[in-house]
């Protein structure tokens, strides 16, 4: 905890910041949740105990592992089941997996386990109670499942090239949290040390996976892996349209998440000299960033080129890590990224925080949302007319008559209760649309003040549709970046960008994009084993085969 | 049955009062509202009548009103949920109701709330008003198209 608020450089601006393309090149950074999550089980000491091991000698059946954080149990219930390789679908559809998983608030007792294995399994089609805090699904890479437990069983370590290529053994399709299904609401523990943090239940539940992941290759292979191969091996994810929404419906989470990493960019860039020490470590993140790159491989051709540019001129951004002399050296090499792309503009934004976790780590206190929007009430229509121009100028000059700037619709599946998103002019259910077009909302809103002044409650007596749009503007004010800056109705809306900004955030790396609305990621490579937490601290882009 | 958790009932009562034709604000503070209703214990009829006599349209604003200073309000059962619902502690005055500012509360819940079948299943009809059909296209689109899952 700092003493006093360290002096800070101007923040980048919403209007910079808050652009899809640039929240579609963000890059995981100290401050992400997995990141907070290690440190705090590594400030507990905290032990991953598993007190329940059932399984048959091919790796099917169930087992319990379990922590205390905060003075809590915490307990994930794994089961894992044999699934025919014709039913094994990443898709939403899905109705069967590999393995299925419950965070457990406790330590659960026979017939709580007996419970969960029966239900688990099930996922949406099943009920949960209060004592079950998480639900998630897992289904294996199953060349490289079936590769380390091969390797294992004829007494060799697997191919340290394949664990690169792929980096984990299971791929999760959905971590619910938050009273679906029955289970537990995130008020029951948000009160509790070390699960404060947005999603802090969900990526314990995701790093407690990955463990088990771990284990079962070991157990069917008959052997221990390489600990520098099982650190390598994080859990995978297909992430799709369904945690898009959640960016645009959490406005004041979204500002709270943005505002602590552009602080913590700030104080950084306000450092005024920085040790040789400090210039050592930049250095050499720059270097294991480049090797990062290096071993971030994806099959689409039109990522794959991104990254390849991405790579080309890192080795040119960085070079500024070597001169960093002199006052506020850090400030002057963001400045410098302004001739590169965002990409790497991100990129050495999420590096620089890094050596700096006494001035950026308090800052993940500020990023949960305890009260829901506290901005005070507008006055009347013409207190609405300035903030929608001060505020949200960015949406007021966007024509919505033409059709590629309304071209989406944004509405929820029939079959799965699933976002998706439509073309307007080609697939039916536009009058369904769900409320995510806050771009043109706000556009309507200013076309329809009046000219005299009105008081906000006669104001949406007479137009309650605007309702949503006067809430927006009046908390644009107050929470400034609280807002995506695009439309996201437009043709050229890509989802892609607001899942790599959230997941982000969540610490993934790896971006494996599949199309414009659907990604593979990697979550805990490089992450602490429960026997590394001492070291707990140090795996931003993590390299194969490097120290992390 | 374990019942449902409130924020699972926060989510249907908002999807239900979007498929009753409310707009996307106010269904969501009726949703919020519900939560905090069914956890008091109040009863559940005015939950649906009022999706239809105009009450949720009209409590967040006379709930917003409230934020400026003290306002008469009719505090029915429903619009003490809505109180219930919003981040300030709830003042009475002379002058009428008002929102204190300067204490801001959490207004999320955890609870175990077991409302009558019979509402679940009316606000399910309701909130299924604003489903869509998939589409091949958003199906060919969807998370993990495309793919061998067994790669």
């Amino acid at each position: 905890m700092l003493d006093a608020v360290p002096s800070q450089a101007p923040l980048r601006t919403p209007d910079t910041v808050m652009r899809l393309a640039r929240m579609g090149a963000m890059f995981p950074t100290r401050l992400s949740f997995l990141r907070s999550l290690m440190r705090q089980l590594a400030a507990e000491n905290a032990q991953v105990l598993r007190p329940v091991w059932q399984m048959c000698p091919n790796g099917f059946g169930h087992a319990v592992y379990t922590v205390r954080i905060g003075g809590h149990d915490y307990s994930l219930v794994a089961v894992s089941t044999d699934l025919p390789d014709d039913m094994r679908t990443d898709r939403v559809i899905a109705t069967a997996w590999d393995s299925a998983y419950v965070l457990y608030d406790g330590v659960p007792s026979a017939s709580e386990i007996a419970r969960i294995v029966a239900t688990a399994p099930l996922q949406e089609a099943a009920r949960f109670t209060e004592r079950d805090l998480v639900l998630s699904r897992a289904n294996k890479s199953v060349r490289l499942f079936a590769h380390v437990t091969d390797a294992l069983r004829a007494g060799r370590q697997p191919d340290a090239a394949k664990i690169r290529e792929v980096g984990y053994l299971m791929r999760t399709t959905a971590v619910y949290g938050n009273g679906k299904f029955g289970i537990a609401d995130r008020a029951a523990i948000v009160d509790r040390p070390g699960l404060t943090g947005a999603f802090a239940a969900e990526m314990l539940t995701v790093w407690l996976i990955r463990n088990f992941t771990h284990d079962l290759a070991e157990h069917v292979g008959g052997a221990s892996l390489d600990p520098a191969l099982k650190r390598h091996l994080g859990v995978g994810n297909s992430t799709g349209l369904g945690m898009a929404p959640f960016l645009v419906t959490h406005p004041v989470l979204l500002n709270n998440w943005m505002l602590a990493r552009e602080t913590a960019l700030a104080r950084v860039c306000g450092v005024a000299h920085v040790s040789a020490a400090q210039a050592a470590r930049l250095k050499a993140l720059g270097l294991r960033a480049a090797a990062h790159l290096g071993e971030w491989h994806v099959p689409d051709p039109a990522h794959q080129a991104r990254i390849d540019r991405l790579r080309q001129d890192w080795e040119v951004a960085r070079q500024t890590l070597k001169a960093l002399q002199g006052e506020a050296p850090l400030a002057r090499v963001m400045d410098d990224m302004t001739q590169f792309s965002v990409d790497v503009q991100e990129l050495m934004a999420a590096l620089l925080l890094e050596p700096f976790g006494d001035l950026v780590d308090g800052l993940t206190e500020c990023m949960d949302d305890p009260f829901g929007p506290l901005n005070p009430p507008l006055a009347d229509t013409d207190a609405l007319r300035s903030a929608l121009e001060t505020a949200c100028a960015w949406a007021l000059d966007i024509d919505f008559s033409a059709p590629e700037n309304a071209a989406q619709f944004w509405y929820v599946s029939a079959a799965k209760q699933e976002p998706r998103l439509g073309n307007r002019y080609e697939e039916p259910g536009a009058e369904c649309e769900s409320p995510l077009d806050i771009a043109r909302r706000l556009a309507a809103l200013y076309r329809d003040l009046p000219d005299a002044p009105m008081r906000l409650p006669v104001f949406l007596a007479e137009h309650p549709e605007h309702a949503l749009a006067v809430q927006r503007a009046a908390m644009a004010v107050a929470y400034p970046y609280g807002e995506i800056r695009d439309n996201l109705i437009a043709a050229d809306c890509a989802p892609i960008d607001m899942l790599r900004c959230k997941l982000s955030f969540f610490g993934a790396s790896k971006f494996d994009p599949k199309s414009d609305r659907w990604t593979r990621i990697t979550l805990c490579q490089g992450a602490p084993l429960p026997q590394d937490l001492a070291d707990a601290d140090d795996w931003w882009l993590p390299v194969f085969g490097a120290d992390a | 049955m374990s019942g449902y958790a409130a924020s699972e009932i926060t989510a249907l009562a908002t999807k239900a009062a979007r498929g009753a034709g409310v707009p996307p604000e106010q269904a969501a503070r009726y949703g919020a509202a519900a939560a905090h209703h069914l956890a008091a214990g109040r009863s559940a009829a005015v939950l649906l009548s009022a999706l239809i006599s105009g009450e949720a349209l009209a409590f967040p604003r006379k709930v917003d009103a409230c934020r400026t200073g003290p306002h008469p309000l009719l505090v029915t059962a429903l619009m003490q949920s809505y109180l219930d619902a919003a981040p300030f502690p709830v003042r009475k005055t002379s002058m009428g109701v008002y929102l204190d500012p300067t204490a801001p509360r959490r207004t999320d819940i955890a609870a175990r709330l077991h409302p009558a079948p019979v509402l679940i299943e009316h606000w399910q009809e309701l909130a299924a008003r604003t489903l869509v059909p998939e589409t091949e296209t958003s199906r060919i689109k969807g998370a993990g198209a495309g793919l061998s899952d067994n790669d």
